[in-house]
């Protein structure tokens, strides 16, 4: 739909008798009238650059404050790092993995999630919106639902987060005793890092629909995100069979560095702990489509939600 | 314009659960009661009305509002508004509507108002030359110019109200929901806000619907009040109708001749005293509310006996030197009407 055809539905004020100026209600569907999918897309996408731009904005209004946070993020996982490797200071070994290889598997979990946290704490910060009412204000909006809210919230601080993956990848890499990485481990380490971040995302996603469900149900959905970052910064080798199963088959925490780093490190993996007997590369390599499977399921789950609310009203 | 024809609505409570582990005792079933917000609502309002709904709270006020807007979806009956059925067609129903809640703002708290009412413009596709246009028009309809370039959180009550009321007209909505828009409001935020609603109502032929607890706003923008009260419409029609049908109550002031003084009867002093202290009047059909040396307060129904009827009684068993009539202002019938919901 080009400007000038859009603009040229609207009416001027006409001047009725002498006193008033009276505006003739532009015709029906006048602003977006639904564009095809790519117009669409490319409408949605500018929206939520625009939106994303405001709230950094927003926030750098207290210039200081959003650098102490960015700087706090950093500091406050720094610490929760160097804990670990104090901890690496009484055992040489941790199910079997080096400090310098769970320092891969640290960083690239950190990584991961700074980039979900950022892009989709519109859906973890929902259960508050919920409660007060203001969710009510999305669906009065012509937009999309799940947009709205994925582009509620974008947050630039979370950079702290990553930076501090980044930094112990780049600790990780310095184990003298390591081989050195060609271009396709760096390539593999990139996408599986983002591959990450949407598994992560789904999580939140999934959390974001819950709280529409449940009003106050915040505490199990931060089980499942900030908890599965947690549980994916060590070797899933150190965790019992049934915890296994679930990282791998229900919430596909494996898939977002466990396999990758396997792959990345050329280490040999437990018996059985490898789904249907595949080799790392092949389920790093298959991660990306159990990433976008578990998104695809948690959209499905979040548009049930927002029916639902619509039917109950929470 | 919007149509609804026995909407209905309940909502599930659950008992709030306390303690450790609510979170997880949430999914377990719990203690649940159906409590029904809209019994059976229907009304039709046409193109250019502006409409008060009224009622005490939890009376299904807002939620009629939501349902109507899309946000929810009823248990049964329909509705359409600008002919579309707003939870089936939500996002084309959303373009073509304003909406604002008073309790809440649309607005970026940390972002000036200007960029807010930027990025509504952007989201509902506004091309600039008419977003140019309706911002001017809000800028003088609302005053805005003062703290257009402050961010939304360092705005008063009644500046942020105008702001969310400019952000529900950038893109020329045909229909404005309102949900108490001036709870909270000193008078003159109030007076502004009413202004510019009779404004749109008159000039752009905008259709208002809104709910108040003031029954100023009522009075001053509304020709038509939709009374509802424990999920059903009681009263559709004008304000002064919702007295006449509600406000029958009315109270008769009378005052008794000071008897010593008119020296007709020079009887006895003691009946002198007792024609004084004259008990509670006797009249058929008022009872005695109050009383205060020769006045007299009585409380009756019009529908059971006429004023006129009834100042002839009093007046033939009592000396009358003054009377009056009081009838019950709308605040009073209404505030009658909400105290008897509890009962």
């Amino acid at each position: 739909m080009s400007r000038s055809l859009t603009a040229s539905v609207y009416s001027r004020p006409v001047m009725v008798g002498s006193t008033s100026v009276r505006w003739v209600s532009p015709a029906v569907g006048k602003y977006c009238t639904i564009p095809p999918m790519t117009t669409q897309i490319t409408f949605l996408a500018g929206l939520y650059v625009r939106l994303a731009i405001a709230r950094v904005r927003g926030r750098m209004g207290y210039r200081v404050g959003f650098l102490l946070m960015i700087l706090g993020v950093f500091v406050a996982n720094t610490f929760e790092f160097v804990a670990l490797l104090v901890l690496f200071g009484q055992v040489r070994l941790l199910g079997g993995w080096n400090s310098h290889e769970v320092a891969l598997l640290w960083g690239m979990s950190q990584m991961s999630f700074a980039i979900a946290e950022a892009f989709g704490h519109g859906f973890e910060g929902l259960a508050p919106q919920v409660r007060s009412g203001e969710f009510d204000q999305v669906l009065v909006r012509p937009l999309p639902v799940f947009f709205q809210v994925f582009a509620s919230d974008f947050q630039a601080q979370r950079i702290g987060r990553f930076l501090q993956g980044a930094t112990a990848v780049w600790f990780s890499r310095s184990d003298p005793a390591s081989l050195p990485w060609q271009a396709s481990n760096w390539t593999m380490l990139t996408f599986a890092v983002t591959t990450g971040a949407v598994i992560f995302f789904a999580t939140f996603v999934l959390g974001g629909a819950w709280a529409l469900r449940v009003v106050d149900g915040q505490e199990l959905m931060n089980t499942f995100t900030y908890g599965g970052a947690t549980l994916a910064s060590y070797p899933l080798d150190l965790f019992s069979d049934p915890i296994r199963r679930a990282a791998t088959w229900v919430l596909p925490l494996a898939f977002v560095n466990y396999f990758p780093a396997l792959a990345l490190l050329g280490r040999v993996a437990p018996d059985g702990i490898l789904p249907f007997g595949l080799s790392p590369i092949t389920l790093a390599l298959s991660a990306p489509i159990v990433a976008l499977m578990y998104l695809g399921i948690a959209v499905v789950v979040w548009d049930r939600s927002v029916m639902r609310y619509q039917g109950t009203g929470t | 314009m919007i149509v609804a024809e026995g909407l209905k609505k309940s909502f599930r409570v659950t008992a709030k659960r306390t303690g450790g582990f609510s979170a997880f005792r949430a999914l377990l079933p719990g203690s649940t009661s159906q409590v029904e917000a809209v019994r059976s609502v229907s009304f039709s309002i046409k193109a250019g009305e502006m409409v008060a709904v009224l009622g005490p709270n939890g009376a299904g006020k807002s939620t009629t509002i939501k349902m109507l807007t899309g946000i929810l979806v009823p248990d049964a009956g329909t509705a359409t508004t600008l002919g579309l059925v707003p939870w089936q067609s939500r996002r084309a129903v959303a373009k073509r509507i304003g909406v604002v809640f008073g309790q809440r703002t649309q607005l970026w708290w940390d972002l000036p108002l200007s960029d807010s009412l930027d990025l509504v413009r952007h989201m509902y596709g506004v091309p600039a030359q008419r977003f140019g246009e309706n911002l001017a028009t809000c800028r003088e309809l609302l005053d805005l110019d003062s703290f257009l370039d402050r961010p939304v959180r360092q705005l008063s009550l009644g500046q942020r109200m105008r702001g969310d009321l400019a952000a529900a007209l950038i893109h020329d909505p045909e229909i404005l929901f309102l949900d108490e828009p001036t709870i909270g409001l000193d008078l003159v935020a109030k007076a502004r806000i009413r202004d510019a609603l009779t404004h749109l109502n008159q000039s752009r032929g905008v259709t208002v619907l809104l709910t108040t607890h003031d029954l100023a706003d009522v009075a001053r923008l509304c020709q038509r009040v939709l009374l509802i009260d424990h999920g059903r419409v009681v009263h559709d029609g004008g304000l002064e109708a919702l007295r006449t049908q509600f406000g029958s109550g009315c109270t008769l002031v009378v005052d008794l001749a000071d008897q010593s003084a008119s020296g007709k009867a020079p009887s006895s002093g003691a009946h002198e005293i007792e024609k004084r202290s004259v008990g509670p009047l006797v009249v058929p059909g008022a009872t005695e509310t109050r009383s205060e040396g020769n006045r007299h307060w009585l409380a009756f129904d019009r529908r059971e006996v006429s004023a006129s009827d009834l100042i002839a009684s009093v007046a033939s068993r009592y000396p009358l030197s003054d009377l009056s009539l009081e009838e019950p202002d709308i605040e009073t019938v209404i505030a009658g009407l909400y105290a008897s919901r509890t009962e």
